[in-house]
């Protein structure tokens, strides 16, 4: 049932306006069957490119410039449409990133599983049909089958798509099986379960894998070879050292991660708890209505204190309640019960929020997860950076408002060429840079960001993070750091909270969280982090 | 939804067009009757400049008009109800029944230009969006287009030209030749002008619409898998792609009625065309109140139903989504 | 995928706009003149493109006219751009019972005929004139652009950078114009392009049915609303004349509208 593959000097570029662009370069492996070989490399470098161009899935603009891609032993190459569409599913099947979009969401998913069983068994019964289905949404590890086949994706979480996704794929019993960055797009602890399952069917039915990631830590765990790919480049790597390779820049992070975490350990120790509370928030609860009927509770009865010159970190999967404490704390939201007091201040008191509006709106900052969003793409750069000064009306200390963005942009590594540059014309590090430099021009005292890594690559994160530091230092601002990554909160953070579903589960020291986790749910998050495996 | 909240649920809509229908009968009758014009010319004709103002007030007196605007209001109120829209001022006879004697006239036109720009409007767009940017693509979206730019009386002007000045093929006027009320092909021959000028003034604009829909669906991220689960080009275009924006446009199909019908207004003018459009459009030029409110009524309810039926398409959707 | 210019669109249509705008210098000729003379002639050295019945020089009635025109067009997309931009915002900020109906009054008025809409109004005004034209056809134009600019505007309420200017204490006016406005311009553009097409039409239907400007002031609209009698004339230069002229701007505007709404997202197709 295993397959084989072979891709010799493959070259593939993109025909655009601009001319001709070249993404895979003379790229070669060979796949023996039953193995796992693993594509690592940054985003934008061409792995998805590589794996959507040997099954023919890239669009029209794609072109092979040279080369030939063997699977078992046959010189697919040239295949046109109708002959890749005999392949695709039975030889070779694919997982894509995003499971929300990946399915149609106007479609049953029995009916699309179904569809991709009919495909390759076209005079199946219908009874069969029905049987094949449930098996393979079983072996996907979907309870229930027989009930949950007429449902639509939307009633499925994002693991249970995925796993979907999967079934579809392994309806044609594929020999080779890509799988495109099968779990970047979901939470670490369903990241986990789906990458067991993965390696569970792989052994199970004996198939080849092709394995696309960005994480070190996800191919470890997968993978029997590793190829790096670096702009278009392949290289293929041996499992037993990878990190000796200094050409990705996912290696550098861990290496990073591991000395600064270490370093900063040590540094933060002795600080005592003698400063007073900045912000105190108490017995928070905030519940959304979904319908007439259904509310869910978003945060749920949290209650923290963060004291003047301290960083909190608030850790958390998707939807845990993190983002909307600090959208209450800005008052951005209403909460429902509850009491947040910020130097004394009732934020929650309308007259007393009256009184202070301009205090509150320049001392407290909030720095968001997506750079993409919150930065106007219309705005050039130098506007955007000034904007809180002019809406506030603060003359600038340097003469002009350029003069103050220039410096503020210095301050956070950009470049003064970046003034006039829009925020599309910028990478994901530059734009969170120039987003954390907005914040920072009123001089906050408490700044919050929510995620501000979430959506950088791991180069850029580490950077950032590094930036946060080094700020902190020089300003001494109260920060609420929210993320998802323990990882990078331990490196950061004096005291650590973990938020699951809504609720506050555990505020300690981060040293004392790491080392003596109380709650269960704080244990399997740190199970869960690849990162902190290692680093142990 | 049981069968009880099935009953409420039409109940509600059913009190919401009443409703509106409500309100829009007590707009047009208050705006039409504080517009500048006079009444009394469609019912007497020139005559009216020659009358005096003896009889001018016993011609009011005797059309109603006397009375402050809500009085009237209410009284025509009351005798709508009872299916009495009164009479038309220009035809002197029961406004219901000059509607009746043209309604047919306008829904074959209307009707079949429906029919025709839907179904035309599919095929034309499924194979434009079949391969985008080729040839046949590239080629019908200018065609269509300069057809877009084309206004609808000039194509009828030139159409009439060619065909029936010219080239004396086709008649240019009426919808069927005096004495042959019953004959299907004189009928026939009449409508394909018009019909033709109908369906080029609606079919780009739908078309285009099919187009950008299907391309907006194929640029998804399902079609990779389905594309990867081995479906052929055409399974993934009919079962997928096309399927998902059907509810979208047969809500689009919904709003459009009234479109549609309100367009063979200005096709039935040119071509002498004996339907409602015309009659429309005399009421209000000419202050034929009765006969305005009677259109009105007809053109707002059926607007009103379309929008209702395209809502409820929609709240499939939602159910689903 | 980058559409190309449509530079032929744009050239062709300056020069109709100039021409139109500087015709005082090249068109020897009273366009209202009525040389009783040379009734409904052909076209010819004399009268480039013949005379209608009146003895009216039917070329440098084609240039004059066009001011009228393109005039309507302009200030009609003006109006209605202005209401599109007040009606969406109010409808995109405001909570979800007046956004929902707002919504269902702009859904009424989007399915009444356009067309038919403006020949009401104007019927029911009475005499036209030009700014009465173009604020008629303006005031029933608007609706498909306000139901863009709301559905952006819900979208770029609850985006970053809104969130983040009221935190630093934007205002709404403030917000509105530096961060809402520039952001639905684009995706409305192409509407507004179209609208001067679509008011273009709608003057010369009008004048057509009789209820547009009057004869003696001249547009490709009352132009065209000779055309009946010229039919019976088979006078085809009436006809085909203001036509083509019409069809050529408004080709030339679809054109350029259609680059405008292309251009941007273009994702290659998947299938």
């Amino acid at each position: 049932m295993a397959g084989s593959l072979e891709v010799n000097h493959l070259s593939i570029s993109f025909m655009t306006a601009k001319g001709e662009v070249p993404v895979i370069r003379d790229a070669g492996f060979s796949l023996k069957p039953g193995e796992t070989l693993a594509l690592v490399g940054d985003s934008g470098c061409g792995k998805s490119v590589l794996c959507k161009g040997i099954m023919k899935l890239l669009p029209a603009s794609a072109i092979i410039r040279s080369g030939n891609i063997l699977v078992n032993g046959v010189d697919i190459t040239d295949y046109r449409e109708t002959d890749m569409c005999r392949l695709r599913g039975r030889q070779f099947s694919m997982i894509f990133q995003d499971p929300m979009t990946s399915l149609n969401p106007a479609m049953t998913v029995g009916a699309q599983i179904g569809e991709a069983v009919k495909i390759h068994r076209p005079r199946i019964s219908r009874k069969d049909l029905r049987k094949r289905t449930a098996e393979l949404m079983e072996l996907t590890g979907l309870r229930g089958a027989a009930d949950r086949m007429g449902l639509y994706p939307h009633q499925f979480s994002g693991g249970q798509r995925q796993r979907i996704v999967i079934a579809i794929a392994l309806a044609g019993n594929p020999e080779i099986l890509f799988a495109d960055e099968p779990t970047t797009a979901l939470d670490v602890t369903v990241q986990a379960q789906i990458l067991s399952l993965l390696k569970e069917i792989q052994r199970k039915l004996g198939m080849s894998m092709v394995l696309v990631s960005h994480d070190v830590h996800v191919v470890e765990k997968m993978a029997d070879r590793v190829a790096l790919i670096r702009e278009g480049r392949l290289t293929e790597q041996d499992l037993a050292k990878p990190y000796a390779v200094g050409t990705g820049t996912a290696d550098r992070r861990h290496v990073l991660l591991k000395t600064a975490g270490s370093l900063r350990l040590a540094d933060r120790e002795d600080k005592g708890e003698k400063s007073e509370v900045l912000l105190e928030v108490e017995h928070l609860t905030r519940t959304y209505a979904l319908n007439k009927k259904r509310a869910v509770r978003a945060v749920d009865d949290v209650s923290f204190q963060i004291c003047k010159g301290e960083i909190l970190g608030l850790v958390g999967e998707s939807g845990s309640g993190k983002s909307t404490v600090a959208r209450c704390i800005m008052n951005i939201d209403k909460p429902e019960k509850g009491r947040i007091t910020y130097k004394g201040i009732d934020l929650c008191d309308k007259r007393q929020l009256r009184a202070n509006k301009k205090m509150l709106q320049a001392r407290r900052q909030l720095i968001f997860q997506d750079s993409d969003s919150s930065l106007n793409q219309r705005m050039k750069v130098c506007d955007i950076i000034a904007e809180p000064m002019k809406i506030q009306h603060i003359v600038p200390l340097r003469g002009t408002y350029r003069k103050e963005v220039e410096f503020q942009m210095r301050y956070v590594g950009l470049e003064p060429e970046h003034l006039d540059r829009y925020p599309s014309e910028l990478s994901g590090g530059q734009r969170q840079r120039a987003a954390i430099a907005r914040a920072l021009t009123m001089e906050p005292e408490l700044l919050i960001a929510d995620e501000p890594v979430a959506s950088l690559d791991v180069s850029s994160q580490a950077q950032i993070v590094e930036l946060f530091r080094h700020l902190q230092k020089e300003h001494g601002f109260t920060f609420l750091f929210i993320a998802h990554d323990l990882a990078l909160v331990r490196d950061l953070c004096d005291r650590v909270g973990v938020m699951h579903e809504g609720r506050l589960v555990e505020v300690a020291p981060v040293r004392e969280l790491f080392d003596h986790p109380r709650h269960p749910y704080t244990c399997s998050l740190l199970a869960a982090s690849p990162a902190l495996k290692q680093g142990r | 939804m049981d069968g009880r909240n099935l009953m409420v649920h039409i109940g509600k809509r059913l009190m919401l067009f009443l409703l509106s229908v409500f309100v829009l009968s007590l707009f047009t009758f208050y705006i039409s009757r504080l517009a500048p014009g006079d009444p009394l010319l469609s019912y007497y004709g020139d005559r009216v400049e020659k009358m005096s103002p003896e009889e001018r007030e016993w011609a009011e007196e005797k059309l109603g008009l006397k009375d402050s605007i809500s009085v009237q209001y209410f009284r025509w109120l009351e005798q709508a109800f009872q299916g009495d829209f009164g009479i038309s001022y220009k035809y002197k006879m029961d406004a219901a029944a000059v509607v009746g004697s043209r309604i047919g006239n306008t829904v074959i036109l209307g009707g079949i230009g429906y029919l025709l720009i839907f179904g035309l409007a599919l095929l034309i767009g499924i194979g434009c969006a079949w391969k985008e940017e080729s040839l046949w693509d590239r080629v019908v979206c200018k065609v269509g287009t300069l057809s877009s730019c084309i206004p609808e009386f000039w194509l009828s002007l030139v159409l009439i030209l060619i065909f029936s000045v010219n080239l004396k093929l086709l008649p240019s006027s009426g919808a069927y030749d005096i004495g042959m009320e019953g004959d299907v092909r004189n009928r026939i021959r009449h409508l394909i002008l018009p019909l033709t000028v109908v369906v080029a003034g609606h079919l780009w604009y739908y078309a285009y619409m099919v187009r950008n829909m299907l391309l907006e669906e194929v640029r998804a991220d399902y079609v990779l898998l389905a594309k990867a689960k081995g479906m052929k080009k055409g399974q993934i275009m009919f079962r997928h792609c096309l399927r998902n924006i059907l509810p979208a446009y047969l809500s689009v199909m919904a709003v459009s009625v009234p479109h549609i019908l309100g367009g063979t207004y200005i096709v039935e003018m040119v071509f002498s065309y004996p339907g409602l459009g015309t009659l429309a459009y005399e009421s209000a030029r000419y202050k034929d109140y009765n006969l305005l409110m009677l259109m009105c009524l007809i053109s707002g309810s059926l607007v009103i139903l379309c929008n209702m039926a395209a809502q409820a398409i929609h709240e499939k959707i939602d159910a689903r989504i | 995928m980058n559409k190309k210019k449509p530079v032929l669109a744009v050239v062709i249509l300056l020069i109709i706009v100039a021409g139109c705008f500087a015709c005082g210098f090249f068109v020897g000729k009273d366009p209202a003149y009525p040389d009783l003379k040379n009734c409904n002639q052909p076209p010819g050295k004399e009268f480039l493109f013949g005379t209608d019945p009146m003895g009216r020089d039917v070329f440098s009635m084609l240039w004059h006219g066009g001011q009228v025109s393109l005039f309507i067009g302009a200030v009609s997309t003006i109006v209605s751009t202005a209401v599109a931009m007040v009606f969406g915002t109010l409808s995109g900020c405001a909570p979800k019972w007046g956004d929902g109906l707002l919504m269902r009054l702009l859904e009424i008025f989007l399915s009444i005929p356009n067309l038919l809409a403006v020949i009401f109004l104007q019927a029911v005004l009475g005499k036209a004139t030009v700014v009465s034209i173009s604020f008629v056809i303006g005031i029933t134009g608007w609706m498909s652009i306000a139901k863009v600019v709301r559905t952006k505007v819900r979208q770029l309420k609850n985006s970053g950078y809104v969130t983040a200017s009221k935190c630093m204490g934007g205002g709404f006016f403030y917000i509105l114009w530096k961060h809402l406005r520039p952001n639905f311009m684009p995706s409305i553009m192409f509407m507004v392009v179209m609208n001067v097409r679509n008011a273009i039409i709608a003057e010369s239907t009008l004048s057509f049915m009789g209820l547009g400007l009057p004869v003696e002031s001249i547009s490709w609209g009352s132009m065209l609303s000779m055309a009946e009698d010229a039919l019976l004339g088979n006078s085809w230069w009436m006809i085909l004349f203001p036509g083509g002229f019409l069809l050529v701007t408004l080709f030339c505007i679809t054109s350029i509208g259609d680059y405008l709404r292309k251009s941007g997202n273009q994702k290659p197709s998947n299938l």
